[in-house]
């Protein structure tokens, strides 16, 4: 566990959390891209979280000190692609319509948002952590 | 005239009996014969090492009389620093399994670390008051 | 342990104290978890185990009527027994609740904490007969 109590789930939360709010910027960019690396248009890219649970150090029969999380996969957002009508694109079909990413700028604002507020939680967590440790050194004086 | 080693083997019986610790009954010269022979083979030797690693607080062995049962002061003694000696090694010892990082919590090892520093004071103690009434009973007029 | 290093050592205080810093901590690697997993899905809050928790009680019971404290068991962690409402993906944490419990928590462990150093710089004084 270390000197700081709970910092290693902590931390793995940052981790986690930054690697949203890159997914997040990475969509929020590509948010009117109809031709991506392959071609194709953009799908929105979600990220999935999972949790991962700690073994107590040393402790042979596993018991479990608390979990930490990380990144399961990051995967393309399944859902539909809105069609926009748009006569002049080279990418229109015969109808006129192109499809778009699935970008919504205000979902990925709302989810910008819970992720910042996650690592500031976590970054809280572990300042508390810290300053209990630092209390536990007074008792040397 | 009263002779020292006498009042000696006087002052070390007298603490043994309440068995209390450092400030026991201030010493008070007997001038009884007490096995004048033995007296003489007594070694007070209060300041010499006894053992080797141990941190050194020498006890005073009587061999006075039908008075040395496990209780003696001299026994007394060596147990508390072999305990603060124990003490000692068990706090050294968690806070490595800290720095190693593994499962000791900080406060434990903290604690254990003031416990022993406090038992090795509380020793230290004891040894100052013993040798000070030590040398009140040495400088006593004849 | 010698008799007089014993008594010196095993005050209620000095026992119950540590015994509570113990706890907390344990706690605080408890509600680190949750917060660090606010977003996972199916998550549900993780706290104390009962079995810790219900020893810690009966320990502290026993070292204020001045009985040894007897063993505790192994610090773990495992699902909370009460969970609050969970949300669509399944999670069950409350992060102002778990903020607010952090809170309390690490005013517990530094109180402790406080109180046992005041505890052994009471005891250097006395033992040493000099206030430092």
């Amino acid at each position: 566990m270390g000197m700081i109590p709970g910092i290693d789930a902590s931390a793995s939360a940052l981790n986690v959390e930054r690697t949203r709010l890159d997914v997040i910027a990475g969509n929020l960019a590509n948010a009117q891209n109809t031709s991506d690396a392959n071609g194709q248009v953009y799908r929105r890219k979600m990220v999935v979280f999972e949790s991962k649970l700690n073994d107590a150090l040393g402790n042979a029969t596993g018991a479990s000190a608390g979990s930490q999380v990380q990144v399961a996969r990051i995967m393309d957002d399944p859902t539909a692609l809105p069609k926009v009508y748009m006569p002049g694109n080279p990418k229109a079909d015969a109808k006129g319509m192109v499809e778009m990413p699935n970008v919504n700028p205000l979902n990925e604002m709302v989810d910008m948002m819970t992720a910042s507020r996650s690592y500031q939680a976590n970054l809280q967590a572990i300042s508390t952590g810290r300053s209990m440790f630092e209390e536990s050194l007074k008792i040397a004086e | 005239m009263i002779n020292p080693l006498d009042a000696l083997s006087a002052l070390t019986q007298q603490m043994q009996a309440p068995a209390t610790g450092a400030n026991a009954a201030l010493p008070t010269v007997a001038t009884n014969g007490v096995g004048a022979p033995n007296a003489v083979t007594e070694n007070f030797s209060l300041l010499s090492p006894t053992a080797t690693e141990v941190p050194q607080i020498a006890s005073p062995t009587v061999s006075g009389g039908g008075v040395g049962g496990p209780s003696t002061w001299g026994h007394m003694v060596q147990q508390m620093v072999r305990d603060v000696n124990a003490q000692q090694q068990n706090a050294t010892a968690m806070v490595t399994d800290v720095l190693k990082g593994g499962s000791t919590p900080v406060h434990q090892a903290m604690v254990a670390t003031e416990e022993a520093n406090l038992s090795f004071e509380f020793l230290t103690e004891v040894r100052n008051k013993v040798v000070e009434a030590y040398q009140q009973v040495m400088q006593m007029q004849v | 342990m010698s008799m007089a290093l014993d008594s010196l050592f095993n005050t209620p205080a000095l026992q119950s104290l540590s015994l509570t810093m113990n706890e907390a901590a344990l706690r605080h690697q408890a509600i680190a978890s949750n917060i660090a997993n606010v977003n996972t899905p199916g998550f549900k809050r993780l706290d104390v185990s009962s079995n810790f928790e219900q020893a810690f009680t009966n320990a502290l019971n026993n070292v204020s009527e001045g009985q040894p404290a007897g063993e505790m068991p192994d610090a773990t962690i495992e699902t909370a027994a009460e969970q609050g409402p969970a949300r669509p993906d399944g999670n069950t944490v409350q992060i102002e609740q778990e903020m607010v419990n952090m809170a309390q928590n690490s005013a517990r462990y530094e109180f402790a904490g406080q109180m046992l150093a005041s505890n052994f710089h009471g005891m250097k004084t006395a033992i040493t007969g000099t206030v430092s």
